[in-house]
């Protein structure tokens, strides 16, 4: 009784010899139907099982052999374990679902790596001679990736097909890319698995009208990008034309950044560049603006915000209001942020080469739209003015500005800046850091919310830009500790020097 | 003649002997099966029963058939031509071969996502299942299933979503009894989903309507990687209709469960709603990423992490398989020749081979059969979105 000694990987082997066109079709399905014979019928006297390699986790490929729990000759029944198999995950054991004998292991204890589908031993049917077992003798080439060739087959054909049905094949993002350079899919190779037209295509061959298609697309870009950045003939291009026709794009966006700045203007500036009806290409390249997204790309930023319960603020406000002093709460916030930089110094810093310095001044750059663009006019010395010469300081300046009557140095080396869009209705934002500076904060409108004691209460949203090679977490923190703690006691704003503050380390400046 | 010797048996408090009598030798024969376990229920199924020798090797090569099925999908799983899902049904199949052994084609069955077996007992050849598990155009589902959707005529289903097939299976019982067709619906669900809300609820409809359902629990000692004991607070889920009249049934005697549903068919026509626990085992993991014993570590003697032994499985294969004890019982008979069954195992591993060896080689579904069968029926040029806002594809 030879026909029914199979064990699981065996039946596999021998479905695999006939079933994936190998590179010798003939030979193998004549060797495979020998052993499906063998098995399922009794005509022939010693059916060999082969065992492959299993995979035993989804992931694994190949697998090493740790232990053989069965030794040759020993007889098998349904779930035994035959062996112990190191997947990439664990040692898992290989199971048998068949009765027979282990008539020949080949791969021994400790070998590494075996390929999933490779011959790793042979089962014989119980009462066969299992010292005499015939081990099939191209396994220990074919079977080695059976697995992959079977499947690979159907994709290949799929890879014909798809051409005629691209518009199913065909991802957004590659579509998007096709349309941009004005390339038919047609003409490109599809390199993903079922005809899947991929971004990472390739030309079939050097001479190929793909290659056509490539050149295409580089002229797309512009001649100078293309005479600089791509020599067309060499090789190179070739084996990866798809990655330069990607990196096109963003390249272009580096060098052009300039020219066109509603490329380079977050929606923040945008906001603000609409209300004051500022058209972007009116901006200096050379101006505040310009450096702001450079220190955006260049910065290390890094973000931090608190709530501030402005109800002190606003009540004072309009007690000065009561008496004729006309200010805004903006001219509070500087104050208070003048008085918190006073306090925790690490964050009135400014990048000199590769050092930061502390600055001995206390000089607040405040962001103003203009008719030329987004412009910082500086109050100097902010810590040490009071609330109502802040007041003129900015209107005067804001004025200027408007005119393009600022001089330099009103406007260029503060320490820190405030942009505030909370007259816009911006609950809050970020604010990218001014080089040198290292600081930015970014004020929000005042919404009413529940307080703590469930009143009602007026709250604003700050957000500190810092960067964070030059300032940590602490410092960052600590600043908007003051700070809101000048904004909710402003009497604080005139007996600055007795600032109650817990903290200690403010005081070393 | 029979008949008075059955009961007589039945009586009797004597059910050692496995095997009873055989009229006209190797015609027919009478086995002795073990009591069920009754919940609410007076009297309940036979403890002897009849079965023919054609009955006997039917029987025989259907387990038999499902057995060597699911060992080739467990093979196909592990040299990566089945992926994704696929629980395996071994050293469960007495219970769906004698449960549709009981009942008709008119009637319906509705289960889990562990429906392969239940998938070829209810008319799906063994290519069917395979070809389906292996994501091919000739698969039951065409390809788009897979291992937990399978459906035939009047079979409704792998189901993925634990336990929502019950409320499902209420629902088919609801259309038969509506159309007083006289027909059925199995509902099978396992250990781990009996404790779903959803069951009770589909219970307490049933039992309200009077509902021509047979609830069984397909208890195989594990949800997953719990033992029943660690999930549920009463293992005996025969009694968790509660209302609901119950009995356990051992779910490794072909025979046994054949006559349970022979009993349940004809009382819940009669009486609404009857709740069967199938006491089974599963010898695999509960699905594939499951090894379904510990990781056997560097020697046996790892304690691993797993939920159960391997001895123990090996006990249950050794003692309780429901194939090899079958087997044993009609040997014993003299109902059946050890040849005839030598012959049923090499035809079925040979159907299972070729069936195997035609699906690996079938195509793969074609990309424009995508957006294909989405809706029944659809209009003519009924189109779907795809992946992108703009692209538009012919649905059918």
């Amino acid at each position: 009784m030879a026909a029914s000694g199979i064990v699981r990987f065996g039946r596999r082997f021998s479905k695999h010899l006939l079933s994936t066109g190998l590179k010798e079709p003939n030979k193998i399905t004549e060797n495979g139907h020998y052993i499906a014979r063998t098995f399922f019928t009794k005509c022939a006297d010693q059916a060999s099982t082969p065992v492959l390699m299993p995979a035993l986790s989804p992931t694994m490929s190949e697998g090493t052999i740790v232990k053989w729990l069965k030794k040759e000759g020993e007889s098998v029944l349904p779930g035994d374990v035959l062996c112990e198999i190191q997947t990439d995950k664990a040692v898992v054991s290989m199971e048998v679902d068949d009765e027979g004998i282990l008539a020949k292991i080949l791969k021994p204890e400790n070998t590494a790596d075996i390929k999933i589908g490779t011959l790793i031993a042979v089962m014989v049917e119980e009462g066969d001679d299992w010292r005499s077992v015939e081990i099939p003798v191209e396994s220990e080439s074919t079977p080695t990736e059976p697995v992959s060739t079977s499947q690979k087959s159907p994709s290949t054909e799929d890879h014909t097909k798809t051409t005629s049905h691209k518009e199913l094949s065909i991802g957004p993002s590659v579509r998007k890319l096709l349309e941009e350079y004005n390339i038919t899919a047609a003409t490109v190779q599809p390199s993903g698995p079922h005809g899947r037209l991929l971004k990472g295509w390739k030309p079939e061959n050097t001479a190929d009208i793909k290659i056509g298609t490539l050149i295409a697309v580089m002229v797309e870009e512009g001649d100078d990008w293309r005479s600089v950045e791509i020599p067309v003939e060499s090789d190179s291009t070739q084996k990866e034309p798809v990655s330069t026709s990607q990196k096109s794009p963003s390249t272009e966006d580096h060098t052009t950044t300039t020219s066109h700045t509603e490329l380079s203007i977050g929606p923040s500036v945008r906001r603000l560049l609409e209300e004051y009806n500022i058209t972007a290409a009116t901006v200096q390249p050379s101006g505040p603006h310009g450096r702001l997204l450079k220190g955006w790309m260049t910065i290390p930023h890094s973000y931090i915000s608190i709530e501030s319960n402005i109800k002190a603020v606003s009540h004072l406000r309009k007690q000065l209001l009561g008496e004729g002093i006309k200010v805004s709460i903006n001219d509070f916030i500087i104050k208070a942020s003048a008085i918190a930089l006073q306090r925790v110094p690490a964050l009135n810093a400014v990048w000199q080469g590769e050092e930061v310095k502390m600055s001995g001044n206390v000089d607040i750059s405040v962001a103003v739209a203009t008719d030329q663009g987004l412009i910082t006019p500086i109050i100097k010395n902010a810590a040490y003015l009071a609330v109502d010469e802040i007041s003129s300081s900015i209107k005067d300046l804001a004025i200027r500005a408007r005119e393009g009557k600022l001089q330099l140095h009103e406007f260029q080396g503060g320490t820190f800046t405030i942009s505030n869009l909370g007259m816009f209705g911006i609950s809050e934002f970020t604010a990218v850091i001014n080089p040198p500076q290292t600081a930015i904060m970014a004020i929000g409108s005042s919404r009413l919310v529940a307080g703590e004691d469930g009143q009602p209460q007026t709250n604003m949203t700050v957000t500190v830009s810092y960067d964070s090679r030059a300032i940590d977490e602490t410092n960052a923190s600590q600043f908007l500790e003051v700070f809101k703690e000048v904004m909710e006691s402003p009497s604080l704003m005139i007996v600055g020097s007795s600032l109650s503050s817990t903290l200690k380390v403010a005081g070393s400046y | 003649m029979l008949s008075t010797v059955g009961r007589a048996l039945r009586n009797s408090s004597t059910p050692k002997t496995l095997f009873v009598g055989a009229r006209c030798a190797s015609t027919e024969a009478t086995f002795e099966v073990a009591q069920c376990k009754l919940h609410k229920l007076e009297q309940g199924p036979a403890t002897t029963v009849t079965c023919t020798k054609e009955d006997a090797l039917k029987y025989y090569r259907q387990m038999q058939t499902i057995r060597r099925m699911e060992t080739t999908a467990g093979n196909l799983y592990k040299s990566k031509q089945i992926r994704g899902f696929c629980h395996l049904y071994s050293g469960q199949e007495a219970c769906c071969v004698g449960m549709e052994n009981s009942i008709t084609p008119e009637d319906s069955v509705i289960t889990a996502y562990r429906a392969h077996g239940w998938a070829y007992i209810r008319g799906i050849s063994v290519h069917g299942v395979l070809a389906e598990l292996i994501g091919k155009k000739t698969g039951c589902a065409q390809g788009k299933g897979g291992s937990m959707h399978m459906y035939a005529k009047n079979f409704y289903g792998g189901n993925g979503i634990v336990g929502a097939q019950v409320p499902l299976g209420a629902g088919i019982a609801f259309t038969q009894k509506y159309l007083n067709n006289g027909n059925i619906c199995i509902t099978l669900y396992g250990d781990g989903a009996a404790n779903q809300g959803q069951v009770f609820e589909a219970f307490n409809i049933a039992m309200l309507w009077k509902l021509p359902c047979i609830f069984v629990c397909e208890n195989n000692g594990y949800g997953m990687g719990t033992s029943v004991e660690r999930a549920s607070y009463s293992t005996d889920y025969y009694t968790r209709g509660d209302y609901m009249p119950g009995l356990r049934v051992d779910g490794m005697d072909v025979l046994a469960v054949k006559e349970a549903t022979r009993f349940a068919k004809d009382y819940v026509l009669k009486n609404g709603p009857l709740l069967i626990e199938c006491a089974t085992y599963r010898y695999s993991g509960h699905s594939m990423s499951d090894p379904g014993t510990r990781y056997s570590g560097h020697s046996m003697s790892d304690p691993g992490t797993s939920y159960r032994t391997r001895e123990e499985i090996q006990e249950v294969r050794q003692t309780r398989d429901p194939i090899t004890s079958f087997k044993q019982k009609l040997l014993e008979s003299n109902l059946v020749t050890e040849d005839e069954l030598k012959k049923i195992d090499q035809d079925v591993r040979k159907e299972v081979t070729e069936s195997e060896k035609l699906a690996i080689a079938d195509a793969v579904p074609p990309l424009e059969d995508m957006y294909d069968h989405i809706y029944v029926h659809p209009e003519p040029d009924f189109k779907v979105r795809t992946c992108d806002p703009v692209t538009m594809v012919a649905s059918r």
